[in-house]
């Protein structure tokens, strides 16, 4: 029977490593820590030394391979060296830029954040300060970022897109120490997502002095954002409630037993 | 790989406190089984409480199907019970049955990937193993294979609970 086998408690756990012949399962790769899945490779040290100088050339060059090819020949690279890693093969070169940039922004944001996140107390002031941390990120290059919420919403990168959003949010939720893990853990984030999202386009056409309309901007869908989860919140409470209500009446009478 | 084994467990966790519950509100009339579903009901909050922790610290995504076990879980609970004592103990029997592979699947994996850091998680998930696997005992203590057409309804519960974990893991 299955479940004899189950029953070596704790304390033997090294009987089980008698019993299981380890060749058998090394032989898996996604058993191993040492072998990383085969289509995730880690792009090598000079590619990620390429794209940060890309990065700096994207004022001028835009997001496109031009840029690359002029930060390879900065660094001493051959032109192509970019397109050596078996990552960027045929693929779109100003799309890796963009998510380069979006992961480097986002490693900043937390670097930045993190030695002055203890001075807000609520977990609301915390994501408005880690949302305006995140756009400052992206201020440098904000003329040119239009062309690359362009690229990104095409239909073949939406599911990059969407990935990136995803870290983001979540990211942005970690650092400000929430601590969701049912299904409201969703709504949370696809709501930070989409206030992120909201502010940055508006940043795109700001032209206020020191882009105080988006913080106002970005402080109004906080904003929005908390109402409306509030209500959700009052929406849940109430059914909890009501059924919890009937739960105890349909109790009292003797049908259930609690 | 580690978080679909955390994703997977809240999921569990989440439908085992919720088959007790069920049971609970059919058979709580009963003193003596009162007591025996509430304990058990007990140890599976106190899991549930930690993997949530795990969901947090690990940063894994929560299965979406989350609702659903809950549900799920609670009809299933309701339903065994209502075909009688035996017949909701072969169903915490065969749950029972399913997760303990299930965590010593997990415990396996863990232990060929031999890092430092998941000690904590193999102690953590084996404790939770070791609590199911007593539940499993007092099931069949109880008169589990006494119910009408145990074999059935115990094949039955349990490939359902192979389904419920295998979609868990992936959405």
């Amino acid at each position: 029977m299955n479940w004899r086998f189950a029953r070596c408690g704790a304390q033997h756990f090294s009987v089980l490593r008698f019993k299981l012949p380890q060749p058998q399962y090394g032989s898996n790769r996604w058993l191993s820590s040492k072998q990383e899945p085969t289509d995730q490779i880690p792009p090598n040290k000079a590619r990620l030394a390429i794209m940060d100088v890309a990065l700096t050339k994207v004022n001028e060059f835009g997001w496109t391979e031009k840029a690359l090819i002029s930060a390879a020949t900065d660094l001493g690279y051959s032109p192509m060296a970019h397109g050596s890693s078996k990552e960027n093969n045929g693929s779109n070169s100003g799309l890796s830029l963009i998510t380069h940039f979006m992961d480097r922004a986002l490693d900043e944001t937390q670097i930045e954040a993190d030695d002055q996140l203890h001075e807000f107390d609520s977990i609301t002031e915390k994501l408005r300060f880690l949302c305006r941390v995140r756009l400052r990120q992206t201020r440098p290059l904000i003329r040119r970022w239009p062309e690359a919420a362009a690229i990104l919403s095409q239909p073949q990168n939406v599911p990059i897109a969407m990935r990136q959003l995803a870290d983001l949010s979540s990211q942005l939720y970690y650092l400000a120490g929430d601590k969701s893990s049912r299904i409201d853990w969703y709504a949370k984030r696809s709501a930070l997502a989409a206030t992120y999202l909201a502010s940055e386009l508006y940043m795109c056409e700001d032209n206020s002095p020191n882009f105080q309309a988006t913080w106002s901007f970005l402080d109004r869908r906080i904003e929005n954002m908390m109402s409306t989860e509030n209500s959700t919140l009052k929406f849940v409470n109430f059914t909890n409630q009501f059924s919890r209500n009937l739960f105890n009446i349909l109790a009292s009478w003797g049908y259930i037993h609690r | 790989m580690i978080d679909k084994f955390i994703r997977v467990n809240q999921a569990g966790e989440t439908a085992a406190v919720t088959i007790y519950k069920g049971q609970m509100a059919v058979l709580g009339g009963d003193p003596e089984l009162r007591e025996l579903l509430t304990h058990m009901r007990d140890q599976e909050v106190v899991h549930l409480d930690i993997m949530d922790k795990h969901i947090v610290d690990y940063r894994v995504r929560p299965t979406l199907l989350q609702p659903v076990a809950a549900i799920g879980g609670y009809i299933l609970g309701v339903v065994s019970a209502m075909l009688g004592t035996k017949s909701a103990m072969t169903c915490t029997e065969a749950v029972e049955t399913r997760i303990g592979m299930h965590y010593n699947d997990q415990l396996r994996d863990l232990h060929l990937l031999k890092h430092e850091q998941l000690e904590e998680l193999k102690k953590t998930i084996a404790k939770c193993r070791d609590e199911e696997l007593e539940h499993l005992d007092t099931a069949v203590d109880h008169g589990a294979r006494m119910a009408p057409l145990y074999k059935m309804q115990f094949e039955f519960i349990k490939n359902g609970c192979s389904v419920a974990i295998w979609l868990c893991q992936r959405i």
